[in-house]
């Protein structure tokens, strides 16, 4: 695909990317901090509105009385669990070569140009820590080149990474159970969401006149 | 009389003290009109949506102007409603566009601007319940104080109740509000109340009574030093009388202070209020000054002549209200005018009102009294031989207007005691009694039928859009067509006139009227300007002029004053001056109708003219007013 300027349409990919991912990692404990005292003034779904609506900046759920604070996440506070930001940044590079579904008159983006944003990505902090993740660049990759029909983007690698290395969520409680019953939906919405907003920004960057008309 | 009974109160989260006027917070209250705010609030909003945010002075500007309805407004200017122009602009929106909270929460839910967050973040904050709309609350709380008002003071204007009969029938309006929320689940301990504190059980007591607390800490400090600290998680419903008790383990070997400490808490405690109450909410204070005025033994009545309620006396004895109205006199004078203006024009006797003017020896221990002085003074100038006539006491002055003038039985109380107190040549001469009382019942009964005329009706959706239409005009032609403050009077003069129609006192064609000529006035400067501005000026239909409804309340008093005069003239007593304007109508002309020519020539007009035709006489025609009338000849038409 023809960019206007390729080197700012991979950065801004690539900062897209992260700060969906730095959404997600925030959208996750604004809701988990709902279980704490908003669990019955605070409808959940609202919460899924504004996120799914604000892919990039999720300040306005503090519209809903949530806080991040010691108080109502304490659990989220801890050193391994910081390690989720990256590990969700990296969930999210891993299907960069889905971007190749977008088709403008010169072309899908090439392999080089979708390698290059998942180097400005990883470069910015991605990481696949302890191997939490089990979904590679290369694989999907593959399974866009064949056509094949991708699986979905779930939050097991974000249960079981939680499972094995924060224990003070792994424990049986009424916030922790919230926490793995909402993550399911938000992250498979989100991934959609983000797909969408993706799809937005290389039009944007892309020379190419997308029209009315666009081809997945 | 002017009560000045007040209360204090503080609002949570605030040091200060505020003044609760008895009655008077109240009545400006429930007449308070919203709509300088809800313009203001409209002009920031449209600022807004140009701009991006919301104005801060315009925001100000606002919150100024709607502060002046209640002193706990107020107080919570900058807590509770500190987003009431905010609100304002929901409420707007909302009703403006038919559209729901939720619809308007979705279309900000991306917030382009920091306008679109504000309302984005007020709209978050009621889905929550972490508030709710002022704006409304204020208006809905109006509509309350309005509603219990009416329903505990409303009664015969002539009637007074007794106290614990006011006192029952709000009890009686709690008790159904009670009932109510009981029955729909409401929580009845969430209710709104008000606790009672002395200044120094205050809950921000130490820092109200800063010099003094820090007198008493200097003195505790050795103690308090080494005191365990108490978590809030700690504190409950069922250990409160502990965490006292033990608080008070620190002070309880405290001596008393010296004359000079004593001497700075004596200040203190001299200048803040014996009781301050602290309301939990607009309703649980509005509710409390119910109850304190019904303590207070201040009773409300509603004037017959305007419809507001006033403070009533519990000895006075005269319904109308001394609120100074938009004439810059009170009901209470205006009437008593009225009643003067109609007794100079009846033939009143020249023996009985032959006194000097000597009003200024009076003492003027009541309005009445002073109102009788200018009516007498009134009846006696205008009589010529006045001055002939020898001078006789102040009282007799009184004495005469109110035999004259028939007031009604309440300002016959109001004179009595001045009468014992004067005029004891008066009962030294008992066969110079005063005057018999004449029969009051025809000026009374004058002015009672000279009130509203019309029956209250509402006002029709189309006049009222109407009305609406053309104050849209006006607003946006002030500077050109009128000034701010003209517009304000107009708007104030449309709401009179609607008010009026809903209780009676004007019709609707009056206010078609007032509309009508609005309307001609804004198309007159619309098309001057635009011939400055040389555009084409659009055909104009002519402009259909009312008939001036004749039976208005003004016209009413000047035609009764005019049938007084004309039956003074003609020597009839001058008791009916109550003559029903309809009688002076002048019925319209209507022609005669007739469904054929032989029912025409029959009528009785035409038949007196043919029995002037002379027997004999050849000539079909006939006369008519010294018109002659040929008579059509009748033929047979035949087919052939």
């Amino acid at each position: 695909m023809d960019f206007i300027n390729e080197t700012a349409a991979v950065n801004g990919l690539a900062d897209e990317i992260v700060k969906g991912g730095v959404c997600l990692f925030n959208a996750v404990k604004y809701i988990y901090s709902i279980a704490e005292e908003s669990f019955y003034t605070v409808n959940i779904k609202d919460a899924f509105k504004i996120v799914l609506n604000n892919i990039t900046d999720t300040d306005s759920l503090t519209a809903l009385g949530l806080h991040i604070d010691s108080r109502s996440c304490g659990e989220m506070l801890g050193e391994e669990y910081e390690k989720v930001l990256p590990l969700m940044v990296y969930s999210l590079a891993v299907r960069i070569p889905v971007l190749k579904n977008l088709r403008g008159a010169s072309g899908p983006m090439t392999d080089d140009q979708l390698y290059k944003v998942y180097n400005a990505v990883i470069a910015k902090g991605a990481e696949n820590c302890k191997e939490a993740v089990t979904e590679s660049f290369m694989e999907i990759k593959y399974l866009v080149r064949k056509g094949k029909r991708l699986p979905p983007y779930n939050a097991d690698w974000f249960k079981t990474y939680i499972y094995t290395n924060v224990p003070s969520l792994a424990e049986i409680t009424n916030k922790n159970m919230f926490l793995l019953g909402f993550a399911d939906v938000l992250f498979a919405m989100f991934y959609s969401c983000l797909e969408e907003n993706l799809f937005e920004k290389i039009k944007e960057y892309s020379a190419d006149d997308f029209g009315e008309s666009v081809e997945l | 009389m002017i009560f000045t009974s007040s209360a204090v109160f503080a609002v949570n989260g605030s040091r200060s003290l505020h003044k609760l006027e008895l009655s008077k917070t109240l009545l400006r209250f429930v007449e308070f009109d919203f709509t300088y705010f809800w313009e203001q609030c409209i002009e920031a909003g449209r600022n807004a949506r140009k701009t991006g945010r919301i104005s801060k002075n315009l925001e100000n500007m606002a919150i100024n102007s709607l502060v002046k309805c209640h002193p706990y407004v107020e107080a919570c200017s900058f807590s509770e409603f500190s987003s009431v122009v905010i609100d304002c602009i929901i409420a707007y929106i909302c009703h403006s566009e038919g559209i729901g909270l939720e619809e308007l929460w979705a279309r900000c839910i991306s917030p382009k601007s920091l306008y679109e967050k504000a309302i984005f973040n007020r709209v978050s904050e009621y889905k929550t319940g972490r508030g709710i709309n002022q704006w409304i609350n204020i208006v809905r709380m109006q509509e309350y104080a309005r509603s219990k008002l009416k329903f505990i003071y409303e009664c015969d204007a002539n009637v007074m109740l007794r106290p614990e009969e006011y006192r029952t029938r709000m009890e009686y309006f709690d008790l159904a509000f009670s009932v109510a929320a009981n029955e729909t689940g409401c929580p009845t301990d969430k209710l709104p109340s008000v606790r009672m504190y002395t200044p120094a059980q205050l809950p921000d007591a130490v820092f109200m009574m800063g010099r003094v607390s820090k007198n008493i800490y200097r003195r505790l400090s050795d103690v308090l030093g080494n005191a365990e600290m108490w978590e809030e998680k700690q504190l409950n419903d069922h250990n409160r009388d502990q965490t006292a008790l033990d608080a008070f383990s620190y002070v309880k070997d405290m001596p008393r202070p010296g004359d000079n400490d004593m001497k700075f808490a004596l200040e203190a405690v001299m200048a803040s209020a014996e009781t301050v109450y602290v309301p939990d909410s607009f309703k649980a204070l509005i509710d409390l000054e119910f109850t304190l005025m019904c303590r207070e033994g201040i009773y409300m009545s509603k004037c017959p002549r305007c419809g507001r309620f006033f403070v009533r006396d519990a000895d006075e004895k005269s319904p109308y209200c001394r609120r100074v109205n938009s004439s810059g006199k009170t009901c209470f004078e205006q009437i008593n005018e009225e009643l003067g203006l109609i007794r100079k024009q009846e033939n009143v006797p020249d023996k009985e009102i032959d006194s000097p003017r000597q009003e200024k020896e009076i003492p003027e221990t009541d309005d009445i009294t002073a109102a009788l002085n200018e009516a007498a003074a009134d009846i006696n100038s205008a009589d010529e031989n006045t001055a002939k006539q020898p001078p006789e006491p102040a009282q007799t002055v009184q004495n005469v207007v109110y035999e004259q003038i028939a007031l009604p039985d309440f300002t016959m109380e109001t004179e009595q005691p001045e009468a014992s107190g004067q005029d004891e040549a008066a009962e030294e001469k008992p066969e110079e009694a005063p005057p018999e009382k004449p029969a009051p019942k025809s000026v009374r009964q004058a002015i009672l039928e000279m009130e509203p005329p019309y029956t209250p009706t509402e006002v029709p959706k189309e006049l009222e859009k109407r009305g609406q239409r053309i104050y849209n005009m006006l607003y946006k032609r002030i500077g050109s067509l009128m000034t701010e403050r003209e517009f304000r009077e107009w708007s104030g003069y449309l709401s009179d006139t609607k008010r009026d129609i809903r209780e009676g006192n004007a019709e609707i064609s009056q206010m078609e009227e007032f509309l009508d000529y609005w309307e001609t006035a804004i198309k007159k400067q619309t098309r001057r300007s635009r011939r400055k501005k040389g555009e084409p000026v659009p055909f104009e239909p002519p402009v259909i002029v009312r008939e001036k409804p004749s039976n208005e309340y003004s016209s009413m008093f000047d035609e009764a004053v005019e049938a007084a005069e004309r039956k003074e003239d003609s020597g009839i007593s001058p008791a009916g001056t109550e003559a029903a304007p309809e009688e002076r109508r002048f019925k319209p002309f209507e022609p005669p109708k007739y469904s054929t020519v032989l029912e025409a020539m029959n009528d009785g007009k035409y038949k007196s003219e043919e029995l002037l035709r002379k027997d004999g006489e050849d000539t079909d025609d006939i006369t008519v007013d010294g018109r002659r009338i040929t008579l059509p000849n009748w033929e047979r038409i035949t087919r052939n």
